[in-house]
């Protein structure tokens, strides 16, 4: 006797003896076996149809990165180009130190600025005074610098 | 024809070496239980036959990982549950009410208990068997799916407490328990059902009666 029918009472025993789990008939499992083989080598075949759309996935992510990688590389240079320029534009624009003129060319800067802005000199001293003190003081300086007149 | 003679071991090893013969043979010798335990479980000869067949595939791609001290056929037959279980999940989501109509529609033709054939009864002792086989069959729709599971693995599959242990991956202590309640639920459904029936026959009698 076996554990099955220990544990169950004589009603319920002959209840299980007289049925089973319902079972295909033969005929309904001719191709039973053939449809499993199928499957198999679909299964087979589907993991090796996959490596082609997994490869170009693979190459396609690797030529956007690669893409990628050139535009954040490239975009460094741009911008150092950029600040070259700008730095030699600056130095073209800084005004260059003035050199030591000697004074006749001085002078000539002076008259050729006084002959350009005659008003403005004026205006940015605003003092006609000051203005004639100078221009005196000018004309005692040049009278004197240019050296001894033959009639002295 | 000889290789559906050899053991499930011998049968298994040499598959696990890549011989389509000894996994065919596997196949032929389990086809019909793996088909009627997914139909226990789906209720339906052509979704039960797909899922088996499905289980087949996944026991083929798992031999590699298959437990020699294991048996192959408690392997399988948890793959064939698992596998009916995930298909009727998959039914019931793209379709719940066409896949309970169908299956509620067809409850004669889709029955999981047939009768062992006899040919010692007498028509009137082939309908009683034939009603005590609807009443069984009644009494283990109802019963919780783990306690069906084991109740059909046991008492309609024939395996031991320790088969069933190792088809549905429990303790056998706990397979016990779930085969004493589900016993215990199964005699008071099978002994419900003719009170059931004379509460029903009640008001008739009642009205008789005045």
């Amino acid at each position: 006797m076996t554990m099955k029918e220990d544990q169950l009472d004589p009603q319920m025993k002959q209840l299980f003896h007289e049925v089973k789990l319902k079972e295909p008939k033969r005929e309904e499992m001719t191709d039973y076996l053939s449809k499993v083989r199928s499957k198999i080598d679909f299964k087979q075949n589907q993991t090796h149809f996959h490596f082609a759309p997994v490869g170009i996935a693979l190459v396609f992510i690797a030529a956007l990165s690669g893409l990628i990688y050139w535009v954040v590389q490239n975009q460094p240079k741009e911008k150092a180009q950029i600040s070259m320029v700008s730095k030699i534009s600056k130095q073209v624009i800084k005004p260059v130190s003035t050199p030591n003129l000697s004074l006749e060319e001085a002078m000539v800067v002076l008259e050729a600025f006084s002959e350009a802005y005659p008003n403005e000199t004026n205006d940015l001293l605003g003092d006609e005074g000051a203005m004639e003190d100078l221009v005196l003081m000018d004309e005692v300086e040049f009278t004197v610098t240019p050296g001894p007149s033959p009639g002295i | 024809m000889q290789d559906i003679q050899q053991p499930d071991d011998l049968l298994v090893k040499r598959a696990r070496e890549g011989s389509p013969e000894a996994f065919d043979a596997l196949v032929l010798r389990y086809q019909y239980k793996a088909v009627a335990l997914a139909h226990s479980i789906l209720r339906n000869q052509e979704l039960a036959k797909d899922a088996s067949q499905n289980a087949f595939v996944k026991a083929y791609f798992g031999l590699k990982n298959f437990k020699e001290r294991a048996r192959f056929k408690t392997w399988l037959f948890r793959i064939v549950i698992n596998e009916a279980k995930d298909m009727l999940r998959k039914e019931r989501s793209r379709g719940l009410f066409k896949f309970q109509h169908e299956t509620d529609q067809g409850e004669e033709s889709q029955s999981i208990l047939e009768l062992i054939p006899s040919s010692g009864r007498s028509a009137k002792e082939e309908l009683e068997a034939r009603e005590e086989k609807e009443k069984l069959e009644a009494a283990i729709r109802k019963l919780p799916e783990r306690e069906k599971e084991v109740f059909i693995l046991r008492y309609l599959n024939d395996l031991s407490l320790a088969e069933v242990a190792e088809s549905l991956n429990l303790a056998v202590g706990t397979v016990k328990a779930h085969l004493s309640h589900g016993l215990e639920k199964m005699k008071s459904f099978l002994v419900q059902k003719p009170e059931v029936k004379i509460q029903n026959s009640l008001p008739l009698v009642q009205t008789e009666g005045r």
